[in-house]
């Protein structure tokens, strides 16, 4: 019996064009699925486009963003504004367990596929979620930052708070698609009945300052974001090193006599220092005697020794410092590809694993198109028939 | 429809929770949402430090262990046992427990659950399907495997600190200025819950368990690739550049009428700017032929962006956000944490669910928690228990899924390795905040005296009594 489906693990579309659905199809991957990811074929996915790039030079097989979230999938290009496209879509969804989307709300319904098997699992990703008053409403990781709560509390409190880094919320809402679509099918599994999630990516920061919201509810306390200027040890702010910056250990959680010792400071003896309460309230005076000492040494050094002192330092690291770090390296965290004619250093598999289960790796992420005809055959289409839908622009 | 529909989807499944802190129990506690039975253990000498609060209306109590708001959040439908694990007899009950358990998921460091003798060999060899997850800071292997670190360490070290903050400035944490926020701490939890359902899903098909090694570190870095991609391919280090981001311009954060208030603004496109321009009724930015491009306008953004905020300082943030949502413009009220518990959107998606006090406990009332994000089609309801109180639940389980008699836990209580309160001095926190010095710090905006009113009308209004609990007391003590 022909069947477009390699090996014995869950069949999972995914129909994404943002990082969410991809991260969440990945992750699956990662575990033994059967990933086939639809892409247009004139452009292919968005981010092919999305780089980082060899030289910065757009080249759609050498997309680094799409070689990280696309490894081990399969590429069936596919057009989805055509019905013929669309057609082809729903009969490869007849075989599938899950499909992944994060094109907004009401997209895949307006699809308007017939025929869907009973358990199929859709599961959805949006800034606000399918439904609701601001279902509709414009956002990327800004705006779901804004909402979800973590950007009012993010920054210096003297001027205008600040988002983290690059795409948190649409990472972790793959996460969180992924968790609950592997709910729904082992739920499939044995009532035989799928379900659409519905994945809010607001519902997805806001759980990120539940500490915040706990405050709020308990005490009626409204965080914000601390003026800068406050002191720095006691609060866990970063502080300066000779070359960089360094975390501080969560002070009231360490040995205050270690982190004296070690510092070579006895003056944080000081009975002004010697509980959690008496040093917040003396926290600008640590922190005039102990800046001096972290701006004297590097942030290596502070790290490394603080740790073996049993103090909670840690390097603010960088790129550079990522790709090079040792502990990474021993446990073979990294993947490698060739993208372009770069052999260039990508993150690997969360969780990792020990023992005699582990997945073999995954392979290179796919060229656009690079399995249209092996789905199509898997499908039972013949070949004739096949040349027809790429004439059409059907497939790529 | 068989009763199979009706089920709660993890039914059947039990988790042993070796766990504390923030990452563990919050990657748990969805699954027992669920249906899952998850088991917590703690022990006198060691009961869960976030026990410590904060106390529901900042107020010490004896028994604030049992009521501060963080355990509840992250530890609600779970029951709870006390076992001390050091001790040979403590220890060989667990490994019962293992006996009939799908999963373990604990947060000790290696070298202590060497000494525990509570590996994944020795789990294994009562229990050759028992899936293990092993959640720390760094992993299991490695140079810096015990090294230690809380949330804003790792998330310095991940990479995430350095790339976020103004480009003027130092880097910055999530959450800057404590009070407990640490972003790596639910970034961690969320790869926490996807493992041990990735595994579950998997041994279905092979049969196998899994030892599944979770470092925070590498969760962490997993969100950030364009960073570690960016300098292998090209050399680059990335850095910080506040809000902004090249392929969106103009974006950025806008202050509007009132104290500490903004609006996020971010635009994806040239039609959205000129809707934008058009809704701000702005000359300049609507005639200005070099903001025509996105590269135009990156090259002019701080004048782009001084144009907006005269617009935006005269007027009311919720109201830019309408007015430009209305014409499909990317705005977004930079909501504080007491907007996020009033945000239409969530109580829409009966993201809040009020929980009712403890028994022993009426006079703090309900409180409002979080439900995991997924809203599942087939999920008919789910569990809305509180979180177990210390040891609450040792005689159900010792007794009731282990079948020791009531002399053998009194032997057990006399030996001290089950307790019914932690040890004196274990939780060592102050069990209350200072919240005029934090309003004084710049820490809290204010401290809304009518929280509790403000909270409990919203949430009543919205509360959807459908999703109701399946409650811990009907369960049949003998069930497996």
């Amino acid at each position: 019996m022909k069947n477009p489906w390699r090996g014995t693990g869950p069949r999972i579309v995914d129909l994404g064009d943002g990082i969410a659905a991809a991260h969440a199809a990945r992750l699956l991957a990662d575990f033994g699925a059967d990933v086939i990811k639809i892409e247009p074929p004139a452009t292919g996915d968005p981010l092919r486009a999305a780089g980082p790039f060899p030289e910065d030079l757009v080249n759609l097989e050498a997309s680094g963003m799409f070689a990280y979230l696309n490894a081990g999938k399969r590429s069936f290009a596919l057009d989805l504004s055509s019905p013929q496209g669309v057609g082809l879509l729903g009969r490869l969804l007849e075989s599938a367990d899950v499909v992944f989307e994060d094109r907004g709300p009401g997209w895949f319904d307006s699809l308007s596929l017939s025929g869907l098997p009973e358990r199929l699992v859709v599961c959805s990703v949006s800034p606000y979620g399918q439904r609701g008053p601001k279902a509709n409403y414009q956002a990327g990781e800004l705006g779901v930052y804004a909402s979800g709560g973590m950007l009012y509390v993010t920054g210096d409190g003297s001027r205008e708070p600040v988002v983290h880094g690059l795409h948190q919320a649409a990472h972790l809402a793959g996460v969180n698609a992924a968790s609950a679509a592997l709910v729904a099918l082992l739920s499939a599994r044995e009532t035989g009945e799928g379900q659409r999630i519905d994945i809010s990516e607001q519902e997805v920061v806001a759980m990120t300052i539940f500490p915040a919201l706990n405050i709020y509810s308990h005490t009626g306390g409204v965080m914000r974001r601390a003026p800068s200027g406050i002191a720095n040890l006691v609060n866990s702010s970063p502080m300066e090193t000779a070359d960089g910056y360094i975390m501080p250990s969560y002070a009231g959680l360490d040995d205050w006599q270690a982190l004296s010792s070690f510092l070579d400071l006895p003056e944080l003896m000081d009975e002004r220092f010697l509980t959690p309460e008496s040093r917040l309230l003396h926290a600008a005076e640590i922190d005039e005697l102990v800046a001096p000492v972290l701006k004297s040494r590097s942030k290596r050094d502070i790290f490394h020794e603080g740790q073996e002192w049993r103090l909670t330092f840690t390097a603010v690291q960088d790129g550079k410092d990522l790709v090079e770090c040792p502990h990474l390296a021993a446990r073979g965290f990294f993947r490698e590809e060739l993208l372009g004619d770069r052999l260039t250093t990508m993150p690997g598999r969360v969780p990792s694993e020990r023992g005699e289960a582990i997945q073999s790796p995954l392979g290179r992420a796919p060229r656009l198109g690079e399995h249209s005809e092996e789905v199509l055959l898997g499908l039972g289409y013949g070949r004739d028939e096949i040349a027809e839908f790429r004439s059409q622009g059907v497939i790529g | 429809m068989s009763d199979a529909t009706r089920r709660l989807p993890l039914e059947g499944v039990r988790i042993l929770e070796l766990g504390m802190v923030f990452v563990l129990p919050l990657a748990v506690t969805p699954l027992a949402a669920l249906g899952a039975d998850v088991i917590k253990v703690e022990a006198a000498s060691r009961p869960d430090s976030v026990r410590w609060g904060p106390p529901p209306d900042n107020r010490a109590r004896a028994d604030g262990y049992n009521h501060g708001a963080h355990f509840q959040m992250l530890n609600r439908n779970k029951r709870g046992i006390t076992l001390d694990l050091v001790n040979p007899k403590g220890r060989d009950l667990l490994l019962r427990l293992v006996e009939v358990s799908d999963v373990v998921a604990e947060n000790f460091t290696p070298r202590v659950l060497q000494n525990l003798r509570l590996t994944y060999d020795d789990l294994r060899s009562v229990n050759p399907r028992i899936i293990l997850l092993s959640s720390s800071g760094f992993g299991q292997s490695g140079p810096w495997r015990n090294y230690r670190a809380y949330g804003p360490n790792t998330e310095a070290v991940d990479g995430l600190m350095h790339i976020t903050g103004y480009p003027d400035g130092p880097p910055v944490r999530g959450g800057a200025g404590g009070m407990g926020v640490a972003f790596t701490d639910v970034s961690g939890a969320y790869y926490g819950t996807f493992a041990i359902l990735a595994a579950l899903e998997r041994r279905q098909r092979t049969g196998e368990g899994a030892w599944l090694d979770l470092s925070h570190y590498e969760a962490g870095v997993a969100t950030i690739p364009e960073a570690v991609i960016d300098y292998s391919m090209n050399g680059r280090i990335r850095g910080r550049n506040a809000n902004r981001d090249p392929l969106r311009v103009p974006q950025g954060c806008y202050r509007c009428l009132g104290r500490d208030q903004w609006v996020a603004i971010s635009i994806a496109s040239d039609d959205e700017f000129y809707r934008l321009a058009e809704a701000m009724a702005s000359p300049e930015l609507l005639n200005t032929e070099a903001f025509r491009t996105r590269e135009g306008r990156w090259e002019a953004h701080d004048e782009i962006d001084r144009i907006i905020e005269r617009w935006t300082s005269a007027r009311d943030a919720l109201e830019v956000e309408k007015t430009l949502q209305a014409v499909r413009v990317g705005a977004t009220r930079v909501a504080t944490p007491r907007d996020v518990w009033l945000d239409e959107q969530l109580h829409s998606r009966s993201f809040f669910e009020l929980v009712p006090p403890a028994e022993n406990a009426p006079e703090i009332g309900p409180r409002p928690h979080l439900r995991p994000a997924w809203k599942m089609s087939g999920l008919e309801a789910q569990v809305s228990n509180r979180a177990p109180e210390f040891g609450q639940h040792n005689e159900e389980v010792l007794v009731g899924l282990l079948g020791l008699s009531r002399d053998e836990m009194a032997e057990l209580r006399e030996d001290g390795i089950i307790a019914d309160t932690p040890a004196p001095g274990r939780l060592s926190r102050a069990a209350t905040m200072n919240l005029q010095a934090l309003v004084e710090s710049g820490r809290l905006l204010d401290v809304d005296p009518s929280y509790r009113e403000t909270l409990e009308g919203q949430l009543t209004a919205s509360h959807n009594t459908a999703h109701h609990a399946a409650s811990r007391n009907k369960r049949d003590p003998n069930e497996n």
